[in-house]
């Protein structure tokens, strides 16, 4: 058996789920390999508590890709070889070579090997497995020193009955649960900065995100929409394609902007499209909503305003974000690739309509009275009815 | 939402950009396919591409009443402009440059590049209508020696005419070194030039807005002068502006030019005459509305409305839903409304200027148009004032 090019692919929580373990473990696969989609590579196999990928044309792209599935804890392209002290040798130290050729010259580089077999028949344990191969390392190359504790390279060995896999170096991965295992959530996505990490922290943890927009043609430019589909595009990639519902939504909110009080409007035009969303989440079997919103963020944001918003929902309404300051939404927004697109100037809700004093603090009692003079329901029908599907496809 | 024009869409956006002439087209494709060779090439296939942007030189030379060494082929209007203010102010004595209000942004935003070398860059004040103060530019020219003047012909967005001549007879009075620039982007479809009577120094012009196609440029030079090339490179129009040159749209431009020129004054007068009826109609059936600029001597494809109690980028979407074309005065950001320098130039308060479009014509439009365009807008804005009330 020659030596082979694999990605040594790790998950831990999935490992956890006791009787949908099974499930998870094939969710899991199956989204690993949708992600590697388009690239070459051997087959996926999934012996216990990894799974392999044979032999990718390009082991590092193959790699990052990977690295985007929820569910994965770490990546790690290496080489598998035959399972036999002598076989190991020679690959550990063309691996070992190969990424020390990465490394600046001239330092001194610390290292361990860590080595691992569920073969038992194997003739060393893992302990001296890992010295023989320590003490050959360090007459192989210059300058190395063996740190047990925080070394700067670690070679890691898996001895199995039928293979052995070494490694270098690995990538971190999101960690989560597979998507899809979770069912579905409808998420409500404005063009901000928020709702897009919101939806992402929901996939996360494995549920696949239907995406509902409100968009007020003509009040505002089309140019928006451009900018909320760029969103939903760019989200897709973590759930293998998403899609889109878009609500016309101006005539929701003129009639608001005529019959209810001015400060009570932005709860007001919350509440509608909670309503919206219930009934997308009923089409789509759906299980839950998601928002983006954090407490004491903006005015519609206070513990009052939120009851009075969640009050109308339908199913449980997840807020990923509801304890995370403005700074830390914004870094996983830049890790997630969708802050540079929130960040274009289009706005997403017309000065026309915004309230020029917001109530901070609304009441359940004042916020229904405020609905009493308006035709919810009529509303509600109307614009689901324009409702526009979009689907994305990474 | 449809993307592209319709048959009953009514394009009312020619000051943005117009669609191609026929004529421009047939002279362009030639460029496109057997043509293609580059006319710096010295076979005959990049001779006869030579020829055909030495001819077209000629075509603008004399339309422009310049030399055709004096005629330098840019990428278009901005870059005309850039190249006059950037590549000229350096190289000419004095280092003030006074600009309007009015001008267009490639005209301001070199002025700032200039101002971050050392440059200093004031404004000549101007009256409610946008006509420049002849006084307050003596006193600007008196005040410092001045490298450069630059000077809109027809504002883009409301349409008024400057008096070049007598802004001509003023530096030459006051001070005869100054560099008179003069951008005619607009106004060269519709006004006759006299660039040697109006003692300027040079002019911009640019294809698209009369029916000619994207990205060809003219920038005219009347006196000799020494130019910082913003391309270096090959050193394709003398030095002036490197880069292999667009044949194709330099020979468009030529072709569209001279439809023009045969037919100025026809297109001028169905112009003039629909924007007439448009302004007539337009006050007639909408209350609390202010036209800009000096529509009855302005541009005759340009009329600037501004309206009360509507902002304008929300009623440029209506409109547009309902088929008809047009730009906005203001454009609308996350929390605040941005005027645009021209509009603010005016000196409106800052609700009216909110509520500004720009109609502009071309000969291609019809009084059918005119009279059903009137229609939307007044119902767009009658809704829209219904909604916007407090």
């Amino acid at each position: 058996m020659s030596d082979a090019p694999v990605l040594v692919v790790r998950y831990a929580e999935v490992g956890l789920k006791g009787g949908n373990r099974a499930l998870f473990e094939k969710a899991l696969v199956s989204n690993l390999k949708r992600a590697l989609k388009g690239f070459d590579h051997g087959p996926v196999e999934r012996p216990r508590g990894r799974i392999i990928v044979r032999s990718p044309a390009e082991p590092e792209r193959v790699a990052a890709a990977a690295a985007k599935v929820f569910g994965i804890i770490s990546v790690s392209p290496g080489v598998t070889t035959a399972p036999d002290v002598s076989s190991i040798t020679t690959a550990a130290r063309a691996l070992f070579g190969s990424d020390l050729d990465g490394l600046p010259r001239g330092m001194t580089r610390t290292f361990r090997v860590q080595s691992r077999r569920s073969d038992k028949r194997f003739p060393m344990t893992s302990m001296e497995l890992s010295a023989h191969l320590g003490g050959i390392l360090l007459e192989s190359f210059k300058g190395l020193s063996v740190d047990l504790h925080a070394p700067q390279m670690t070679l890691g060995v898996e001895v199995r009955d039928t293979e052995a896999l070494l490694f270098c170096r690995s990538l971190a991965g999101p960690g989560g649960i597979p998507v899809g295992t979770m069912g579905r959530a409808v998420v409500l996505l404005s063009g901000g900065i928020d709702s897009p990490v919101a939806a992402w922290l929901t996939m996360k943890r494995g549920a696949r995100a239907v995406f509902i927009a409100y968009h007020s043609y003509p009040f505002l430019s089309p140019a928006s929409l451009d900018k909320v589909e760029a969103l939903v595009k760019r989200l897709a990639r973590y759930q293998h394609g998403a899609d889109l519902f878009v609500i016309p939504f101006a005539e929701t909110q003129v009639a608001i902007k005529q019959a209810c009080p001015e400060p009570l409007r932005t709860v007001l035009y919350r509440r509608m499209m909670f309503r919206l969303a219930n009934m997308l989440a009923a089409r789509e079997g759906a299980l839950a909503l998601v928002t983006g919103e954090s407490l004491g963020q903006v005015a519609s944001q206070t513990l009052e305003n939120i009851r009075c918003i969640g009050e109308v929902a339908e199913l449980p309404v997840l807020r990923p974000l509801i304890c995370y300051d403005k700074t830390e939404s914004i870094d996983l927004a830049r890790r997630i690739g969708t802050y540079e697109i929130s960040i274009q100037p289009y706005p997403d809700c017309c000065t026309l309509f915004q309230p020029r004093k917001p109530r901070i603090k609304a009441s359940l009692e004042e916020v229904q009275r405020a609905e009493a003079d308006l035709d919810v329901d009529g509303l509600v029908a109307a614009a689901f009815d324009g409702v526009e599907r979009k689907s994305f496809f990474p | 939402m449809s993307t592209s024009m319709e048959p009953d869409t009514i394009y009312f956006d020619s000051a943005a950009t117009t669609p191609l002439d026929a004529q421009a087209l047939a002279a362009m494709l030639p460029f496109m396919t057997e043509r293609f060779a580059n006319p710096s090439s010295a076979h005959r296939m990049g001779l006869e591409a030579r020829r055909a942007i030495e001819q077209a030189r000629r075509a603008f030379a004399c339309a422009l009443d310049a030399d055709e060494e004096g005629i330098v082929f840019t990428s278009g209007g901005s870059e005309a402009n850039n190249l006059a203010l950037r590549g000229l102010a350096p190289r000419l004595s004095g280092r003030r440059i006074i600009v309007s209000r009015l001008e267009h942004p490639s005209v301001h935003e070199p002025a700032r590049v200039l101002a971050a070398q050392g440059f200093e860059v004031v404004t000549i004040h101007n009256d409610e209508q946008g006509y420049i103060d002849l006084d307050h530019l003596s006193d600007l020219l008196l005040a410092k020696k001045t490298a450069l003047v630059a000077i809109i012909h027809g504002s883009n967005e409301i349409g008024t005419v400057q008096d070049v001549a007598a802004i001509g007879r003023l530096i030459r009075a006051v001070s005869p070194e100054s560099w008179l620039h003069l951008d005619a982007i607009q106004s060269a479809g519709y006004l006759p030039l006299k660039p040697r009577d109006w003692q300027v120094d040079s002019l911009t012009f640019s294809a698209h807005k009369l029916h000619g196609p994207k990205g060809a440029g003219v920038l005219a030079l009347y006196r000799r002068a020494a130019l910082e090339p913003l391309v270096a490179g090959g050193g394709q129009e003398r030095g002036r502006r490197s880069g292999t040159e667009n044949t194709a749209a330099i020979a468009g431009a030529a072709a569209a030019l001279d439809l023009n020129q045969s037919q100025r004054q026809e297109r001028a007068d169905h112009v003039t005459r629909l924007k007439l009826r448009l302004q007539a109609l337009l006050a007639e059936r909408i209350p609390d509305l202010r036209f800009n600029g000096d529509p009855a001597s302005g541009l005759p494809h340009i009329l600037s409305v501004s309206l009360h109690g509507i902002l304008g980028e929300v009623l440029l979407h209506h409109l547009e839903r309902e088929g008809l074309m047009v730009s906005a005065g203001s454009a609308c950001h996350s929390n605040s409304t941005a005027v645009s320098p021209t509009i603010e130039a005016l000196g409106m308060p800052g609700p009216l200027a909110r509520g500004t479009i720009r109609l502009s014509l071309s000969h291609r439009n019809t009084a059918a148009e005119v009279e059903r365009a009137v229609e939307i807008i007044a119902e767009q804005v009658e809704y829209l004032r219904e909604v916007g009330k407090p």
